[in-house]
């Protein structure tokens, strides 16, 4: 990890991408080596949601096309896909308030 | 514990004659509620940085103003519906549904689906012909003021329904008759009728066509005219009725010609279609002539 005085331009970080992250931690400009592989095991926290996020993942192609309209609608604005948010839904849903009965 | 999720996998909009029937489908068997709205919701950005980058772009809705429904079917299911009436038309809503699996909630939702009901098709208009013979001699015979008046009506003017059908409209060709002054307005009303061809009270349907619209002697008109629906049953003979109405009396009241020869003359068609002459004449002037008192002869 390094502290810079500032970031770089867009366009300059963009060129690193996948092999220097630039990122700001309190306020202070920094880059760093990455991606890294994560230390192995996982958290079992991060485990526990392997299972789902590959069903999701795989479940996207098995919806009907105005499911997928509607995600993406949804996601029309933001940087976020329809894929993005279809992932969202299925593991925690899309609303903050509660959705139970 | 695994949490329970659930996707929706198709979604189906049915309309119903009052509103609409919605049918989900999901993955796994659960138990969904609609949640539903006609207030638009709104989407708003939470900030997000990436790559050091922080932009508003991470989204979460707004949903007001909502109603939770129960799907119809009792427990977990793949496929669940939901009827909403009432909706009316042209009414947008927007919906989203959430729901348990094996009575425990789950956190996953559908995405918010949009519809706008619009007015049901109605079915195809279907067109009935009758052949019904032009030639009619039958004529009632009813007292008036001035003596007897004769308002003829025959077997030219009935029919045998060919199935089970509504009537809603009527087409009728006709022309004024030269000697009548004012012009009168014609009542036109539908009866079961026995076989002779006689009518049987009430009349089940009716149309008024205005003098105003009968163009002078002798240029015949075509007019259509709505009725109020009736539905007729097949095989069960029915009956045209015209009345000469002098416009600005009491509806009731049918007035015919004094003198001779005061004839008019109808071709009414119908998604029923038919012929039918009417005659009035004789009597005097003006004569009044009361369903009820009338003679069927």
């Amino acid at each position: 990890m390094a502290v810079l005085d500032a970031l770089p331009e867009q366009s300059i970080i963009d060129g690193f991408k996948g092999t220097v992250d630039y990122y700001v931690c309190r306020g202070i400009p920094c880059a760093r080596s990455w991606p890294r592989r994560p230390r192995l095991p996982r958290a079992p926290g991060v485990e526990a949601g392997y299972a789902a996020f590959t069903y999701a993942a795989r479940a996207w192609t098995s919806l009907s096309p105005q499911v997928q309209d509607a995600y993406r609608t949804m996601a029309h604005g933001g940087r976020m896909s329809g894929r993005d948010l279809f992932t969202r839904s299925y593991i925690k849903g899309l609303f903050a308030y509660p959705t139970g009965p | 514990m695994t949490t329970p999720r659930w996707t929706a996998l198709t979604l189906n909009e049915t309309l119903t004659p009052l509103g609409v029937k919605i049918v989900v489908t999901t993955d796994v068997p659960c138990h969904l509620w609609c949640r539903i709205t006609t207030t638009p919701p709104r989407t708003h950005f939470h900030p997000i940085t990436v790559r050091g980058v922080t932009r508003m772009a991470d989204p979460y809705f707004c949903f007001d103003n909502y109603h939770d429904n129960e799907q119809e079917e009792p427990g977990d299911t793949l496929t669940h519906t939901f009827i909403k009436e009432p909706w009316p038309h042209c009414e947008t809503r927007y919906f989203y549904f959430h729901g348990t699996i094996a009575a425990v909630a789950s956190p996953s939702t559908s995405p918010i689906f949009k519809y706008h009901r619009i007015q049901p098709l109605l079915p195809p208009t279907q067109e009935y012909e009758y052949g019904i013979p032009f030639n009619w001699v039958t004529l009632f015979r009813a007292a008036s003021n001035y003596g007897t008046g004769n308002i003829g009506v025959g077997p030219g003017s009935d029919f045998v329904a060919l199935s089970d059908h509504p009537i809603n409209r009527i087409k009728a060709t006709f022309r004024q008759n030269f000697s009548r002054y004012p012009p009168c307005g014609l009542d036109i009303r539908l009866y079961k009728a026995q076989d002779n061809g006689n009518p049987i009270p009430p009349f089940l349907t009716q149309a008024f066509i205005p003098a105003s619209t009968i163009p002078p002697y002798p240029t015949p008109v075509t007019i259509d005219l709505d009725l109020p629906l009736v539905n007729v049953t097949i095989g069960q003979r029915y009956t045209w009725l015209f009345f000469a109405i002098e416009e600005g009396l009491p509806s009731r009241q049918t007035c015919v010609q004094r003198g001779n020869a005061v004839n008019y003359t109808f071709t009414p068609v119908c998604n029923l279609y038919g012929k039918a002459d009417l005659k009035i004449e004789g009597g005097g002037s003006p004569v009044t002539l009361y369903w009820e008192n009338w003679i069927i002869s």
